[in-house]
Order: structure tokens, then C-alpha cells, then sequence
């Protein structure tokens, strides 16, 4: 089980440190696309009717002829009006308004949604290749792997509960790091990759579908996970018209609750058969499915209301909302990031043990154990400088840029790549520190990046200040931890460690 | 609320820890005599309750206690676990 743990755990752990850092990052990639994004204004909002308006007359003049419109309306999270409409070639096109002038905020930028892209399929288009989805379901797998397998090689796991050793050798402090934040955040660890594994169980588990439905796709969804509807009113084949924006919020937000209609969409706008589906808000219950209204587009009559939604969709709802977290406000966010830095830094210190525990017991260089070595600096403190790196590539490159996200997500993997090839020259301990050093540096210095921080709190522009401030903490946090790699007794001394430092 | 419901959860473990012998001595030295560890871990258990309940207030059943399972009690307890771990010895503070 021993064997199980540590080979699962390093061979995963490379993947699975990426996906848990660009995780937890992306519980605020809302708050980071508007960090990274000067054109948004913040403060209050202005009035939902207003926005509502804009939004419409916006649609109704660039796309009149349309099958589908969508409005989504702005909040404190994502202050800006959402349009999308779809061209007679099928195709959909999306566009980020100013909420209180309409002024179409014209900047290619994956924003905070690069990280949440990497999370769940390491990104990878998931509609072009399943590849990343798949690689990262089987890392949510091993996830659960060495979970389980760790709970069982921790023999003390009662008696050594509080225990934590900082002044104990390199390898018996990290293990004791290692125990306390795999055993104090299990919860966290079991339900987020058992949640991340049932928000794409179709692709992981095809098997049930296949056996029980012979592959019959549509017939499961209707028997097991469907949302039942009845159809008040039958489609209507009068005179084309359309009910305005003040009509249709109302409306919907009779039957969704004031202040709760998160976007709607209006299919066939303009015609006879023309319908609004108005979907509510997700940040005050725990399920990822939320109550909607379809509407005659043309009366405002309701005309499908949802009778009962079956057992394993309330469950799958519910065990997605878990993962995505949109309920609970900032401080439900803030709980997420901080256990999925526990995740992170759980298998950076499981990754970082295995090498330390082999390199004592080795009496001779073990070349295979420096690749490892290596390449556990590249996926931790690698990864590290890279997510820093494309905040600032962000930052730095020209609007003006054409495929400037692209240019952005490059940066990313690059610097990903020079971090690699800086691990595998290097001495480990060195790589470690200098990696370190330079996310700090680059953390530190990210807030400062042509005098935003001070824009920002002349401004009193609470969410920026807020990233800025959570960027100079890590970056004090990595600093920290380059000096004590710089400061602390050097591994060398400890027998069989100098291959690691050769 | 919230704020009350981490200081709780910490008060809470904390005691559950130095009802262990080896914090037990960490911080007040000696070896407990019953019923002190058991009045330690029922104390800790209903602080740690009571710690909950507040998020629960705070939050409304489902979301108060899920964030609390899922992300406070693990903070709070690595929290704890860093404080014992820097705590000064009962023997170190005698010394001083």
C-alpha cells in the first residue's frame, strides 16, 4: 500500500499539483478578469431595468435577426453586461458591455478563466480533444488513490494528529507537513476530486450508460437525470411582436425571486413563436442547477414551469455545486482558495518527501532519482512562476496585440518550460530557492505594474485592491520560503543527499 | 458570525489537542489525571459544535455547514497545528 501511495502520489502529483493550484486560483477568476481588466469600472451597480435596456436595444440593433439572444446581467463579481447572439451560420458571438454606457469593452483576454480552462482540461479545447478532461479525470482518480492508500500506510494518524515538527530533519518536518495537511483538509481533498470526477461522469464513467441503456444516450438523460417540465400554454401563432425588457424582467423575477434573474435567453426573437427562459442566480444554494421560467416572448404568459427535478440530478447538482462553489459569497471563496492551497502544498510536500526519504537511503548518486527531482522543481516551483508569468503577460502586452490571449497563454507555457530546463541545471536546492525567489519577485512586483496598485486604491476599488494585496501576501509567503531553503541547514550534509545537489 | 465561528473551531481543537498526552505535557507539563483528558475532549468536541453552529447561523443550514467542513475546520486545524508546533515547551518556560 506503502508502494501504492508513493508512486501514485509522484507520478499523478506532477499533474495534480497544476490542477489544484489553477483551482484554487480560479475560485476568484471572476475577481482576476477584472483585475486584469482596466476597462471595467467598479463601485455600484447602476439599476438592473437600466442594464436590462441596454442590453436589449444593444441586441436589437446589432443582431435584429437573430434565433437566439442572451443578456446576462452584471454583478459585484462580474460587473459588466454580458450580450451573445448567434449568426445564421451558427455560429455565437460573445461581447462584454460597460453597464452604464454600453461601450463595448474590446480587449482579447482569457482573463481569470485561463487558470479554471487549465483546471479542468489542462487546456486543451475540450470540444476539439477530450484529451485533457480524460488526463485530468485520471488524476482526480489517483486523487482519491492516495487518499485512501494514505489513510491507511498513516498508521498514527490519531496519535500524531497535531503533530508537526518544524526543527525535526528536512524529511521527518516535511512528512509531519505533509500528515497534518492531508489529514486536517481530508474532507476537502475526498469531495474535490470524488465532485470533480461527477461533473463530467459521462465522459468517465460510459460504461453504466453503455451496459444499462445499450448506449442509448437521450433515453438515460429522460430516465435518470432529467428536469421534468409541463407546458402551460401552447405555442402561440399570432402577429410577431416581443414584450419589452422592463416586461420580461419583471416577469421572470416574479417567479425567480427580486434582484435574482442571472441571464436570460430570448430564442426567436421578433417572431411569433418567440420565448424568454430567464435563469435564476447560484449564490444562495448549494446546487449548480437553479430554477428558470420560459415565457411567451410575445405575451409574457409563462408557458413551461419546472414540476420536479429527479433524484440523481438533484444529487449531481448538488456534488457540482460543491466543486464549483458559486454560493456562499467571498467568504465561502475565500475558504475554497485557502484549502486548495492546503491541497497544493500537501502534494508539493508529498512530492518533495519522496525524493528527500529515497536520497537518505541511497549510498550511491542515483541518477534517475535527480530527474526526479528536477522535475519535481519544474511541476511545483515551475508551475508557481508561470501562473505569476501570464498575470504579467497579461499586464504588459498591448490591447492593439492581435491574438494577444493567445500571446498570453503562451507566455504561460514558456516560462513553464525555461522553469523546466532551469530545474533540470541547476542544483535542487538552488532551483528550489531561485524558483521561489522569482514568483515572489514576480508577486511583488505584479501589483506594481505601471503604478496599478496605486490607481487602484486612489480609486478605493475594493475587489483590485484585494487581488493586489492577496498577490504581495504570497509573494512575502514565497519569499519566506526561497530564504529558508537559502538560510537552513543545507541538504548536503545529510548522507546520500549530495546527488540531489549534484 | 463567521469570524466567531473560526475562533471557536480553534478554541475547540485546541483543547482536543492538549487533551493528548504529548501536548498535554507541551504546555502544562506533568501527566493529566482523570477525568481532566476526558473533560478536555467533550469540552473541545462541544466548542468545535458550538464553532459550527455559529457558520451554520451565518450561512443558513447547507451552505454553513459544508463550508465549514470543507474549508474552516481544515484551516483551523492546520492553524492549531502550527501554534503547538511553535509553542514553547512547559520545561523551556519554566527555564526562562
Amino acid at each position: 500500500m506503502s508502494w501504492l501511495h508513493s508512486w501514485c502520489g509522484l507520478v499523478f502529483g506532477w499533474l495534480l499539483f497544476g490542477i489544484l493550484l489553477t483551482g484554487s486560483i480560479a475560485v476568484f477568476y471572476d475577481e482576476i478578469t477584472y483585475w486584469l481588466t482596466p476597462e471595467m469600472r467598479g463601485g455600484p451597480l447602476p439599476e438592473r431595468h437600466q442594464v436590462m435596456h441596454l442590453g436589449w436595444t444593444y441586441l436589437d440593433a446589432k443582431a435584429p435577426q437573430s434565433r437566439l439572444w442572451k443578456i446576462t446581467l452584471p454583478t459585484t463579481r462580474e460587473p459588466f453586461l454580458g450580450v451573445s447572439w448567434r449568426t445564421a451560420e451558427g455560429r455565437t458571438v460573445n461581447q462584454r458591455l460597460d453597464p452604464e454606457t454600453g461601450a463595448q469593452i474590446k480587449r482579447d483576454s482569457e482573463g481569470g478563466s485561463f487558470y479554471l480552462k487549465y483546471h479542468e482540461g489542462l487546456h486543451i479545447d475540450r470540444d476539439k480533444n477530450p484529451l485533457g478532461l480524460l488526463v485530468v479525470g485520471a488524476t482526480g482518480v489517483a486523487m482519491l488513490v492516495a487518499c485512501i492508500s494514505g489513510i491507511i500506510v498513516h498508521k498514527r494518524i490519531f496519535k500524531d494528529f497535531f503533530v508537526l515538527r518544524p526543527s525535526a530533519s528536512a524529511q521527518r518536518s516535511m512528512l509531519d507537513l505533509h500528515n497534518v495537511l492531508g489529514v486536517m483538509a481530508l474532507p476537502f481533498h475526498l469531495v474535490m476530486a470524488y465532485t470533480g470526477l461527477v461533473l463530467l461522469y459521462w465522459l468517465y464513467v460510459p460504461a453504466a450508460v453503455q451496459a444499462l441503456y445499450h448506449g442509448d444516450a437521450p433515453k438515460f438523460r429522460t430516465e435518470a437525470i432529467t428536469q421534468e417540465f409541463k407546458t402551460v400554454v401552447g405555442k402561440p401563432a399570432g402577429p410577431a411582436g416581443l414584450m419589452g425588457p422592463d416586461q420580461v424582467l419583471e416577469r421572470a423575477e416574479l417567479y425567480l425571486g427580486p434582484g435574482k434573474m442571472a441571464y436570460v435567453y430570448v430564442r426567436d426573437p421578433h417572431r411569433a413563436n418567440a420565448m424568454v427562459e430567464a435563469y435564476r442566480m447560484r449564490d444562495d444554494q448549494v446546487s449548480q442547477q437553479v430554477n428558470q421560467v420560459a415565457l411567451n416572448g410575445v405575451t409574457g404568459q409563462e408557458v413551461r414551469v419546472l414540476v420536479k427535478r429527479s433524484l440523481p440530478f438533484r444529487v449531481q447538482a448538488f456534488a457540482a455545486a460543491l466543486h464549483w462553489v458559486e454560493w456562499g459569497g467571498n467568504a465561502a471563496r475565500w475558504g475554497y482558495f485557502l484549502a486548495g492551497l492546503i491541497s497544493s502544498t500537501m502534494v508539493g510536500m508529498g512530492l518533495a518527501v519522496f525524493v528527500e526519504k529515497r536520497a537518505r537511503q541511497a549510498r550511491r548518486p542515483l541518477a534517475w532519482l535527480r530527474v526526479i527531482g528536477a522535475v519535481n522543481v519544474a511541476a511545483v516551483g515551475g508551475l508557481c512562476v508561470a501562473c505569476i508569468a501570464y498575470l504579467w503577460a497579461e499586464r504588459l502586452i498591448s490591447v492593439s496585440v492581435h491574438g494577444r490571449a493567445a500571446w498570453s497563454v503562451a507566455v504561460f507555457f514558456w516560462v513553464w518550460v525555461v522553469t523546466a530546463i532551469h530545474a533540470g541545471v541547476r542544483p535542487s536546492r538552488r532551483a528550489w530557492a531561485e524558483q521561489f525567489g522569482l514568483t515572489a519577485m514576480l508577486c511583488l512586483g505584479a501589483p506594481f505594474l505601471g503604478g496599478l496598485i496605486v490607481r487602484d486604491l486612489e480609486a478605493a476599488d475594493g475587489v483590485r485592491v484585494a487581488v493586489d494585496l492577496t498577490l504581495i501576501g504570497l509573494g512575502l509567503v514565497f519569499a519566506g520560503m526561497s530564504a529558508g531553503l537559502v538560510l537552513k541547514r543545507p541538504a548536503s550534509t545529510v548522507r546520500g543527499l549530495k546527488l540531489v545537489e549534484a | 458570525m463567521i469570524a466567531i465561528s473560526l475562533v471557536l473551531s480553534c478554541v475547540g481543537l485546541w483543547l482536543v489537542a492538549v487533551a493528548m498526552l504529548k501536548h498535554y505535557r507541551q504546555v502544562w507539563g506533568g501527566t493529566p489525571r482523570q477525568p481532566v483528558p476526558t473533560i478536555l475532549r467533550v469540552a473541545g468536541v462541544l466548542v468545535i459544535l458550538a464553532g459550527a453552529s455559529a457558520n451554520v447561523r451565518a450561512f443558513g443550514f447547507a451552505m454553513g455547514l459544508v463550508s465549514w467542513i470543507l474549508c474552516y475546520l481544515p484551516a483551523c486545524g492546520v492553524a492549531v497545528v502550527a501554534g503547538l508546533a511553535y509553542w514553547p515547551t512547559f520545561r523551556a518556560r519554566r527555564s526562562d
